[in-house]
Parts: structure tokens; C-alpha cells; sequence
């Protein structure tokens, strides 16, 4: 029967038509802020619900009829879901929640939309070739209930790849009969005959939905295949958005130490320059003070000019460590024989150990040679050696060791002086971090940039009872 | 003989100190503290030795040196600078000397009397 065919009078007062099936709308026609009475019939899963405006009872066959045309009207064109139920699962995708909120909300919605009263989703084990239960959604009274505990017990074996394995593998949706493929929970929960619509990621198969197939209609299938296709583009799309998330971390990583970079390098430049312009009021300032020096003979007068001079020494020396640190090495590299390089400074300080009983000794073979700016080895190992002296005081030992390997030389040098504090070890190379009272805080920054551009690395840390300072180049 | 030394730096309190300790040390010396006027100055005064500073406005003292040398090549320029990055490119300057500036300006005094002395050695000869 054609809707056209109506009995006119019907058609005038007819106001809407809803069509619900399984208690949820699934088609509505019309305008429902109309004043009407309703009537409803009955046709196997559906209700037809018609709204008439001054209209008395139609007979129950034309009723019938009529909801018959109207289901026959969604059948043909086989019915679609209500897109607000949808709205919500769109929503958690395009929002990029985690994966296991969107597969609830898949489920609800496959309930909600009165396809199946009972679905699961499973997920492949690759190793044992199963399909193992996640997560069951089940609609208990007007309610959806999730089960995540008994459903992982479930479970469907594919290892003599059946019937369930080919359909996974050919990408079909189909009623199938589970047969001895699954043991008893999955049985308790979907009995033998479910339908199997596979999920799949970039890989290939990542699980799937299993729809109880009691009271699934033929055209409910084709849903069933349109939502696990959108759970398997929802997978990849917060796989990408998380390796998207990531990248922009890392972009937003390097960018920022770039920008420490650049400002590093900034501040050097800046320094540099302010040490320069530094440079010649020094000159003049320290160079008046010895002068007047001259003209002055009151012996307070005198103290404060020495006091002048003493500081003055003072910034000249941060001034010259800040212009060492921030320039370029420029390495004049040549054979430099490490024993002669080391007995050289234990002369050098050779006073200065006398002095405060400290005993030196030297672990190095005779003929041990690398390629290094001598200068610029002996600046540090003086540096090292100074900071040894210093922290001894007095009555102590330094040792300098040599082990020559194949690619590589270390010199260790290690002292009596009690050892760096925690702090010190920390920050030992950090330009300005110094624990003396006159000290720059340039000395061991120096020394590492000067290892560096040896291509070798410097270390600290404890020893016994003292400090260790290992350089490999 | 060094007697008469022209000092060029814009750094008119340096160029003052070494004017002194120069001065007190026997020497007659000038200061200019504009670069630009500097080869005039050198024209007029006629000194037997520079000091002359590098880092200045307007212009350096390696342009200074080449305009110097063109008026008078026999008049020895020591270079006088607190920049001591400026030594790795000293060889090839024809500068004579390199000397960095300091609050005690002793080794000025010191490399002038070398000199007069071995000239005066070369003299007596």
C-alpha cells in the first residue's frame, strides 16, 4: 500500500509518525510540538507510533497497514541510526580520549541503537592466536552495563584457522557459528552463534566486535561493519594524534633549547663585549692607583690605594677568565710528551708543595705522547693541581696517574683535600659556580672547554678521601 | 734614540697614565685622542715612536698603521691594546711590538731603553 492512496481525511490530521524499535527512535517524521492523539501498532521489533489531529480512531488494519508502508519505507532503504546517538562516540573521538572510552561508547551506541542487546570487544593476541574478550556492554532494564572482568576470560582460539580466521582475514561481517572454537564463558555470555565483525589497524587485524546475533536483523550487519570500521579509523587516528603529540613535544623540546642556545650564545657575545669595554677603565684605574701611590705618604692613604689595586687585579682577572670562556680555542696541536708535560708542573709548584708539606707523585711512563695544545693542557692541569693544593691546605698527597690505552689517554689526578661536596660535583662546570672566595667560577668551565675542544671529556667525583679529576683525550 | 713618543688611543685616562709614566721616565711625549686627526698630529710632532691603540671609533689602528708607515716608515709603532686576541694577527702587521695594556706600564719603559741601547751600541760601533 502507497502512502498516496491514503484515505484523504487520515492523511490531513496525520501530524508525525515515529518508528521505535526496541524502545529506541529510530525514524520520526513530522512536527511533534503538533497537539495530537496517539495510536501505535506493533510489527515484529518495532513500534509505529502515529500522531493524529482531530482524526477519529483508525481501524486497527488500516493502522496496520499504514505502518507497514512506513517500515517498508525504512526497510528499503535500509534504516539508519539516529546521528545523535552517534554524536557522543564522535565526539570522544574528535576530542582524543583514550582508546578504551571511545570502545565503550562504540558499544553504547551499537545498543543504544537496538542492534544487539549484548556486544563485546575483543582484541588479538598475536602469540597465542586468540581473540580475548575486552569489554562487554550489555543492556540491562533501561540501562547499559559493562562487564571488563568476567569477559576477559572469554576467549575465541583461531589456531586451525577456521571460519572465524578466514573472516577476520577477508575483512567479511558475518553470523558464525563459534562451534568448539570458544570456550565455556564466551558460551555462557554469546552461546554459539554471534557475528564477527573485525577491527583492524596500519598492521592489520588489532580484534574485533562480537555482536550477539539473537534478534539481529540482516540489515543490522551492514551497521555492525560501518561502526567496527570507524573503531579501526578511530585506532589510527590516535595512534597518529599520539606520535603527533609526541613530535610536537619534541619540536617544542628542541625549539626551546635552541632558544636557550641562542640566548647562550647572545650572552656570550654580550659579556664578551662588556668584558672588553671593561678592559681599558681597569687599565686606567689600577694604573692611577700605583701612581698615586707616589704622591701619597699617609699610610692610611696608602692601604686604601693597595686595597684599589688588590681589587682591581681582582676584575681584571673575571674579566680575562670571562673572555677566555666565551672565545674560540684556536688548538696549536703538536706531540706533547705527558711525562715531561707533568714533570714540568710538578716544578712549577714545586714551591708551593714544600711549602705546605704536600707530596706529589707522578704514575707515568716515560715516552707517553698525544697530540694537544701543550699551553692549553698545562693551563688546565694547573688549574687542577692549584684547586688540589687548595683544598689540601696543608700535609696531604696528589697523584697524577697516566693510563695510555689504545685510542685514548687518561690522566687522573687525585688528592687528599677531602673530596668535592655534592653541590660542587654537580656544578663544578657550570660557568660562575665557584665555593672560593675569590674564585670566578671560571677555572673548571675553562678547563672542561678546553678537554672538549680536545675532543676528550673531563669527570669528577670522590675519592678515598679526596677529590678525582679524570681527563680522557 | 727614542726621545719623543706619540701615544693614540681614544681612551683619553689610558693615554694620560702612559703620558705620565712616560714623562716622568724622560721621554716627551703627546697624546691624541681622536683617531682622526692622528696622522696630522704624527706630521707635526714628529716622534721617534707610537704607541698606538687598535679598537678605536672611526678608525682602527691597523688603518692607522698602513697611513702612519706611508708618511714616515721608519718611525718603529708598537701597538698598545687590552685586547690580547689581537696578538694572533700582530705578525703580519709591520707593527714592531705588541704590548698589552697593563696598570703597571713598566715594560714600555723597558723595550725603549733595549732599543736605545743597542743603537747606541750600533752608534759606538
Amino acid at each position: 500500500m502507497e502512502i498516496s492512496t491514503l484515505d484523504k481525511g487520515i492523511k490531513n490530521s496525520l501530524e508525525f509518525v515515529t518508528v521505535r524499535r526496541r524502545g529506541y527512535t529510530v525514524l520520526f517524521i513530522g512536527d511533534t510540538g503538533r497537539e495530537a492523539t496517539l495510536y501505535s501498532c506493533n510489527i515484529g521489533n518495532f513500534e509505529v507510533i502515529f500522531g493524529f489531529n482531530d482524526c477519529e480512531k483508525p481501524n486497527n488494519d488500516i493502522l496496520n497497514m499504514l505502518a507497514k508502508s512506513f517500515l517498508s519505507l525504512i526497510l528499503n532503504k535500509e534504516y539508519s541510526i539516529d546521528m545523535e546517538r552517534m554524536l557522543p562516540f564522535f565526539d570522544r573521538i574528535m576530542k582524543l580520549e583514550p582508546l578504551d572510552n571511545i570502545i565503550y561508547s562504540l558499544l553504547k551506541v551499537i545498543i543504544d541503537s537496538g542492534i544487539s542487546r549484548k556486544v563485546g570487544f575483543f582484541v588479538l593476541n598475536d602469540q597465542l592466536l586468540k581473540l580475548r574478550g575486552i569489554v562487554l556492554a550489555e543492556k540491562k532494564g533501561d540501562d547499559v552495563v559493562y562487564d571488563n572482568l568476567a569477559i576477559k576470560k572469554c576467549y575465541i582460539d583461531l589456531k586451525n584457522k577456521g571460519r572465524v580466521a578466514d573472516l577476520l582475514f577477508f575483512e567479511k561481517t558475518e553470523i558464525v557459528n563459534t562451534g568448539d572454537i570458544v570456550n565455556e564463558n564466551f558460551k555462557k555470555f554469546f552461546g554459539d552463534q554471534v557475528i564477527i565483525s573485525g577491527v583492524y589497524n596500519k598492521k592489520g587485524i588489532f580484534g574485533a566486535i562480537i555482536v550477539d546475533s539473537d534478534s539481529v536483523e540482516g540489515y543490522d550487519i551492514s551497521h555492525i561493519i560501518a561502526f567496527s570500521k570507524i573503531l579501526s579509523l578511530s585506532i589510527d587516528h590516535s595512534r597518529l594524534n599520539k606520535q603527533l603529540s609526541f613530535a610536537m613535544e619534541d619540536i617544542a623540546y628542541f625549539k626551546e633549547s635552541i632558544d636557550v642556545t641562542s640566548n647562550f650564545t647572545q650572552m656570550g657575545k654580550i659579556t664578551a663585549s662588556l668584558a672588553h669595554e671593561i678592559k681599558n677603565p681597569l687599565v686606567s684605574i689600577g694604573g692611577f692607583a700605583r701612581r698615586l701611590e707616589k704622591y701619597v705618604t699617609d699610610e692610611k692613604g696608602l692601604s686604601y690605594l693597595q686595597i684599589i689595586q688588590t681589587e682591581t687585579a681582582r676584575l681584571e682577572k673575571i674579566v680575562s677568565d670571562i673572555l677566555a670562556y666565551s672565545k674560540l680555542f684556536v688548538l696549536n696541536k703538536d706531540k706533547v710528551d705527558l711525562y715531561d708535560l707533568l714533570s714540568n708542573i710538578k716544578e712549577f709548584f714545586s714551591e708551593k708543595l714544600d711549602e705546605n708539606r704536600i707530596v706529589m707523585d707522578i704514575f707515568c711512563e716515560k715516552g707517553i705522547s698525544i697530540l694537544a695544545d701543550e699551553k692549553k693542557l698545562k693551563q688546565v692541569l694547573i688549574n687542577i693541581v692549584n684547586n688540589s693544593i687548595q683544598a689540601i691546605e696543608r700535609d696531604g698527597n696528589i697523584c697524577i696517574e697516566v693510563n695510555n690505552e689504545k685510542d685514548r689517554c687518561e690522566i687522573l689526578i687525585k688528592d687528599t683535600g677531602g673530596g668535592f661536596p655534592f653541590d660542587v660535583i654537580q656544578n663544578a662546570f657550570q660557568p660562575f659556580y665557584t665555593t672560593k672566595e675569590n674564585g670566578t667560577g671560571l677555572g673548571l668551565s675553562i678547563c672542561q672547554k678546553i678537554v672538549a675542544a680536545h675532543g676528550g671529556h673531563m669527570f669528577i667525583d670522590n675519592y678515598d678521601n679526596g677529590a678525582l679529576v679524570k681527563i680522557s683525550i | 734614540m727614542i726621545k719623543r713618543v706619540l701615544i693614540i688611543d681614544d681612551e683619553a685616562n689610558v693615554s694620560k697614565l702612559y703620558e705620565d709614566y712616560l714623562t716622568e721616565n724622560g721621554f716627551v711625549v703627546e697624546s691624541i685622542n681622536n683617531p682622526m686627526g692622528a696622522v696630522d698630529k704624527f706630521t707635526v710632532f714628529q716622534p721617534d715612536l707610537v704607541l698606538l691603540d687598535i679598537n678605536m671609533p672611526d678608525k682602527d689602528g691597523f688603518t692607522l698603521l698602513r697611513e702612519i708607515k706611508k708618511v714616515n716608515p721608519s718611525v718603529p709603532i708598537y701597538f698598545l691594546t687590552a685586547h690580547d686576541e689581537h696578538k694572533r694577527n700582530f705578525n703580519s702587521l709591520y707593527a714592531e711590538e705588541f704590548i698589552l695594556k697593563s696598570r703597571d706600564p713598566k715594560v714600555i719603559i723597558k723595550l725603549i731603553k733595549n732599543i736605545n741601547e743597542n743603537s747606541e751600541t750600533a752608534a759606538s760601533c
